[in-house]
């Protein structure tokens, strides 16, 4: 498999995923960790549209409910930056607040541009390889 | 063919579980977006165990454990814990779920525990009829530090508990899945004095060989290699109880003890102890700590 390492075009960016993590997670199963990546890359911007339009209507529970499943989801491709953001945004909605004053919204949708950015080039480098 | 049903709300979660308990032999795997679905999809097919996530829109986990329950007392409910459902995954193992593992472990231990539960559940009928005649049972073991002996004492148990109509399909479950981690920690961390830290993650870890080297050579060493495990079993038609004893030298279970279950439930060490103070209806360790007493009473 290969691995954001052996890019040098990636060597000056700093990778935000953990791909020995994900691996593990995914029990070692690489086959499987392509098909995660794959829905991943659909469902994170689907959930972060989802912590936007809950805070944009003032609804706490499914501004709280979309972080904590991204929250989930980026834990499992230990992308911690990203994740302790998500992280953030359930509390916030658990306090029953919709304000993403005390949370930067913006800084979200980047740390979550760079996870997405890093699974579509592992996608690209593993649409042809054999794992 | 066990037939599994996964409950989750994720795309993302539905597919990792999906994935690694599919890639088992025999393994069917079916999935639920959450509660309702899944009550909807027990009406029409009956699944050997459900797989559950806690946080779920639309009846949750401790709703759905607490309608199967009522309703499918015989399917084991393994819930999916996630940092911050905690409190919510102890009321769950209360109520009658029969196992859990933590979201970040379940490329480790999703496996191994659903495995487990099928094999608890793999109840041998010969001796049905015979054990329905039986009104009261006790079991005197002296057991040498050999884990292959533990299954077997597991199964017989599960098979009076069975045939003696003592508890439903699920609560049998639920005791002999803290009978074996009790079985474990005796061993274990009881007579081999093996450290949380040097034990492996899992039980299929510890099959696999993984530990096995120490395990051995201290089943060879002086002061382990004679130690044994004593178990006492007394079951009647109003409870079981079991007395597990090591000759270790005790750890200090008052600590444990007086935490509350949920400050364990996302650490290695405190699984065994989280499902037997769950599942078992009382508790308690000699002043020593190195021999338990577990009562279950029948409701």
């Amino acid at each position: 498999m290969s691995t954001p390492s052996q890019s040098s075009s990636e060597e000056t960016r700093q990778a935000v995923i953990d791909w020995t993590a994900a691996l593990t997670s995914m029990g070692g199963d690489a086959k499987l960790l392509r098909s995660v990546v794959d829905v991943l890359i659909t469902e994170a911007p689907r959930q972060l549209d989802a912590i936007f339009q809950g805070a944009a209507r003032n609804n706490a529970k499914d501004m709280r409910r979309a972080a904590h499943t991204l929250k989930g989801s980026l834990r499992y491709f230990g992308a911690e930056a990203a994740a302790s953001l998500a992280e953030q945004v359930e509390q916030l909605g658990q306090s029953g607040n919709t304000t993403m004053e005390r949370v930067d919204g913006e800084q979200l949708r980047a740390a979550i541009s760079n996870v997405i950015r890093e699974l579509r080039e592992f996608q690209q480098r593993n649409s042809s390889n054999t794992l | 063919m066990p037939n599994i049903l996964v409950v989750d709300d994720s795309e993302v979660d539905r597919r990792i579980v999906g994935g690694l308990l599919g890639s088992q032999p025999g393994f069917t795997v079916e999935f639920a977006k959450n509660g309702r679905e899944a009550i909807t999809f027990l009406r029409r097919s009956t699944p050997d165990l459900i797989v559950t996530d806690m946080q779920m829109p639309e009846r949750d986990g401790l709703e759905l454990v607490r309608a199967i329950r009522l309703h499918y007392a015989h399917i084991p409910v393994v819930l999916m814990t996630a940092h911050g459902s905690d409190s919510i995954a102890v009321q769950a193992l209360e109520e009658g779920a029969a196992g859990y593992v933590a979201k970040s472990q379940l490329g480790d231990r999703l496996v191994d525990t659903v495995q487990e539960l099928f094999a608890i559940t793999r109840a041998d009928r010969t001796y049905e009829r015979l054990i329905g005649c039986l009104h009261r049972t006790v079991f005197q073991f002296s057991l040498d530090s050999d884990p292959a002996l533990h299954d077997p004492l597991v199964d017989l148990v599960q098979q009076i508990i069975s045939g003696m109509g003592l508890f439903d399909p699920n609560g049998r479950f639920r005791i002999g899945v803290a009978l074996k981690a009790a079985l474990a920690n005796a061993l274990f961390r009881g007579n081999l004095e093996i450290s949380a830290k040097e034990l492996p993650s899992t039980r299929e870890g510890l099959m696999e060989g993984a530990c096995l080297d120490l395990v051995e050579a201290r089943r060879q060493q002086e002061p382990y290699k004679n130690r044994r495990i004593a178990v006492d079993i007394e079951m009647h038609e109003k409870a079981v109880r079991f007395v597990i004893r090591d000759d270790g030298p005790g750890f200090d279970w008052a600590t444990v003890l007086a935490q509350e279950p949920v400050a364990s439930i996302g650490t290695d060490a405190g699984q065994g102890l989280v499902l037997i103070r769950t599942f078992f209806d009382e508790v308690a360790f000699n002043p020593r700590g190195n021999e338990i007493t577990l009562i279950a009473h029948r409701s």
